[in-house]
């Protein structure tokens, strides 16, 4: 019974002998699915702050990321307002606010974001490995697997409309909570993060913003200055 | 006949998909929270990723890092840089204001590349030196 399961490696890789690292997706392994992605906007004051609110009703403090497009629409400032200015936001149990500042630019003008909030919480998930080398298991033979979003054609839809394909590498979780110390990954190399905190009395979670906080080295993810961080540690390599 | 038959063809259709539960968890029965993969819900997927060091950045001045990203939108990323240069990474954007230090670092994309940008001010007219940088594109929009 404890044998079933299924995984996919990239494009490339041997999904018998490949590292963890090299996998689409494992039964083993949770990824970080997109529950939303969506497009807001909001006007600049001339002073204090106007709000956005996405009503999400997850029940649960979820991951997410607020992306600026600045008043042109035509960038992607990721988790700012534009250079220099980190976005003031703060993630619910039910919703996400999003704060626009007056020292963002002219008041008056139309500030649009991407926001990305995605499927899970912060709940244990203890660090797990399968295979932990770096070589890359590499194959000669070209199997792969692609699935599209719903409501898409997957032999014809484009690579962005797709759930999933094993020409790109994806977000596994290798370990992922909420901490009050540092937390030992031992993965022995730099992986990808995404880090919140929250402080005793707040009710919300928040992106850490111009503090030398939540950094990562090889075998440790480092305590944010906060009460609480909340974590999810990939199994991501620069390759 | 042919109504049922076209009842029957619906009722397949809609129940296209995949589902991948989590170990332990029943693939039937587990929220969706508890499946690994679904296509209900995207992943986000990673097209290309990689790194380097930034060249020194000399006093009062802002250098910039640029990556073709040979997408035709606007994608989603994510970067992370080393500002002590002791492989100690933190995602961006980042800045510090010590007595004598001032630091920006920030990315951001536009339809054609991926650029990583740091300033450095320093009252006694120091070049900032060996900040490494970590970066994944994604075929996720960055802007929809």
């Amino acid at each position: 019974m404890g044998n079933f399961g299924s995984a996919v490696s990239q494009k490339g890789y041997d999904v018998k002998t490949c590292a963890d690292r090299f996998l689409v997706y494992s039964s083993a392994f949770q990824t970080l699915k997109v529950f939303s992605v969506s497009s807001v906007t909001g006007t600049i004051p001339a002073s204090g702050s106007n709000t956005i609110t996405i009503t999400h009703n997850l029940g649960a403090y979820a991951p997410f990321v607020v992306i600026g497009n600045g008043t042109g629409n035509n960038v992607a400032h990721f988790n700012s307002y534009g250079p220099a200015l980190p976005v003031v936001s703060r993630q619910y149990a039910n919703s996400l606010q999003i704060d626009i500042p007056s020292y963002v630019g002219t008041s008056g003008n139309t500030m649009y974001f991407t926001v990305y909030i995605f499927l899970d919480d912060f709940s244990t998930i203890t660090e797990t490995n399968i295979n932990t080398g770096i070589s890359s298991g590499a194959s000669s033979t070209d199997y792969g697997i692609r699935i599209s979003k719903d409501g898409y054609d997957v032999k014809t839809c484009t690579n962005e409309q797709c759930v999933l394909s094993s020409s790109f590498f994806n977000q596994i979780v290798h370990k992922k909570g909420i901490a009050t110390a540092d937390v030992s990954h031992n993965l022995g190399y730099v992986p990808n993060v995404l880090v919140f905190v929250r402080d005793t009395g707040d009710s919300y979670i928040r992106t850490i913003t111009y503090e030398f906080d939540g950094d990562v080295d090889v075998n440790t993810l480092y305590l944010a200055f906060s009460d609480y961080m909340y974590y999810i540690i990939f199994k991501d390599k620069v390759l | 006949m042919k109504i049922i038959l076209i009842i029957l063809i619906l009722i397949v259709m809609a129940d296209y998909g995949f589902r991948i539960s989590q170990g332990g968890k029943d693939v039937k029965t587990c929220t969706d929270k508890e499946c690994v993969i679904t296509s209900k819900y995207s992943n986000l997927k990673g097209s290309l990723s990689g790194g380097g060091t930034f060249p020194d950045i000399l006093n009062n001045t802002t250098r910039t890092i640029t990556i073709a990203h040979g997408l035709s939108y606007i994608p989603f990323a994510r970067v992370l840089i080393d500002p002590y240069g002791i492989e100690d990474f933190l995602e961006l954007p980042y800045g510090e204001a010590t007595g004598s230090n001032t630091l920006d670092a920030y990315y951001y994309c536009d339809a054609t590349n991926l650029y990583i940008k740091i300033y450095q001010g320093n009252a006694f007219g120091e070049s900032r030196v060996g900040i490494d940088y970590k970066y994944f594109i994604f075929i996720d929009k960055g802007k929809l």
